[in-house]
């Protein structure tokens, strides 16, 4: 049987398991050319937040109406928006330097809470959308009671199949990405509390 | 910390880690494109952590943990189609011989064969890390961490033995 300490001194002098490393300068400069582009990428959504909000409030001003209903919607989207990029960021920023156990804990736990927060932040930003579809229609649609309610019918039908089509996207991509992760995390987790018999 | 401070420590924790780094990552993973890949999402995660990082804490328990915890929720990209390369090295290359070539290439795929979990604890033994800094890495205690290798160890042991008495 091949004593422990030579596989150690085998596994130790094997050549670079590897073909193509970056050098340690290179990846400095990609990480923080990655770290200006997220920057950029963040800047430009919060500058077409802004020129929708200015647009809308230019179209709307003269009733007071229909311009609360498209500031309603703005704020929704921007609250949604920030919210979201909490989220991510939470996501994206586990903390790495910690014990193993204590991080699949962590990872799991943050997991698991977006998925809830999602849903909720989601379902309030829906009924945002439809209130203010609502209250602009109320300020901008003219004519007959009946032109009226199926212009409040198809606003509501409109936001509310957005909702579902948005539900439904993200249920494939956690299908897809996170469930996989969820699972894997979870028997981490259970290998790693099993303790000694 | 200055940007220039962190600059520096993230070069000197790569030059002095990335040798053990992409073994860790070609044990886990045994693909070249994937050890690449993970390898990158370390350092990244190096780099993101390093203003939090107290130089009270050994450096290197300190790499560990992001390295170990980045594998653990790594999620494979690709099929593990490309086969683990031998890329010559000056230091060592020269000296090896086919029979060491065998056995390393058994202790992979003996490697290879152990959960997910097993494959980073044995790597760390490997590199020689003693049971209680590896308990400091994982989170478990110094006593499972026992357990787990003494049973880890038989089972390399055995297989590369089989190989190298031509039972493979």
């Amino acid at each position: 049987m091949a004593p422990f300490e030579e596989l150690q001194q085998l596994w130790q002098n094997q050549r670079q398991p590897v073909a193509r490393v970056l050098d340690g300068g290179a990846l400095t400069r990609e990480l923080k050319r990655y770290g200006r582009k997220r920057n950029l990428i963040n800047i430009v959504k919060a500058v077409l937040v802004a020129i929708q909000i200015a647009w809308i409030v230019a179209r709307l001003r003269g009733s007071p109406l229909a311009l609360a209903g498209a500031v309603w919607i703005g704020a929704a989207e921007i609250v949604f928006i920030v919210l979201d990029w909490r989220r991510q960021w939470a996501i994206a920023h586990l903390n790495f330097p910690e014990p193993s156990l204590g991080f699949v804990e962590h990872a799991l736990a943050r997991l698991r809470e977006d998925a809830r927060l999602f849903r909720r932040q989601f379902a309030i930003l829906v009924i945002s959308v439809v209130a203010g579809i609502n209250l602009i229609d109320l300020g901008t649609v003219q004519g007959s009671v009946s032109r009226r309610i199926a212009g409040h019918l198809a606003g509501t039908a409109v936001a509310l199949a957005a909702w579902r089509l948005g539900r439904w996207l993200r249920e494939k991509r956690v299908e897809a990405e996170r469930r996989p992760l969820i699972a894997q995390l979870t028997a981490m987790e259970r290998s790693l509390k099993e303790g000694p018999a | 910390m200055t940007h220039a401070e962190r600059e520096r420590l993230f070069l000197d924790l790569f030059r002095e880690n990335k040798s053990r780094i992409l073994r860790l990552c070609s044990a886990y993973l045994n693909s070249t494109a994937e050890a690449e890949d993970l390898f990158q999402d370390i350092m990244t995660n190096v780099w993101h952590h390093l203003p939090s990082f107290r130089r009270e804490a050994k450096a290197s328990t300190w790499l560990y943990r992001i390295a170990v915890n980045t594998a653990l929720i790594y999620r494979r990209k690709w099929k593990p189609a490309e086969p683990l390369q031998d890329v010559a090295d000056v230091s060592h290359g020269a000296q090896r011989n086919l029979e060491e070539q065998e056995r390393l290439t058994a202790l992979r795929r003996a490697i290879g064969e152990l959960p997910g979990q097993d494959r980073l604890i044995v790597t760390l033994l490997l590199e020689g890390l003693s049971y209680k800094e590896i308990a400091e890495i994982t989170g478990i205690t110094v006593n499972y961490v026992g357990v787990k290798i003494s049973r880890i160890k038989q089972a390399l042991e055995q297989r590369v033995s089989e190989v190298a008495h031509g039972a493979f």
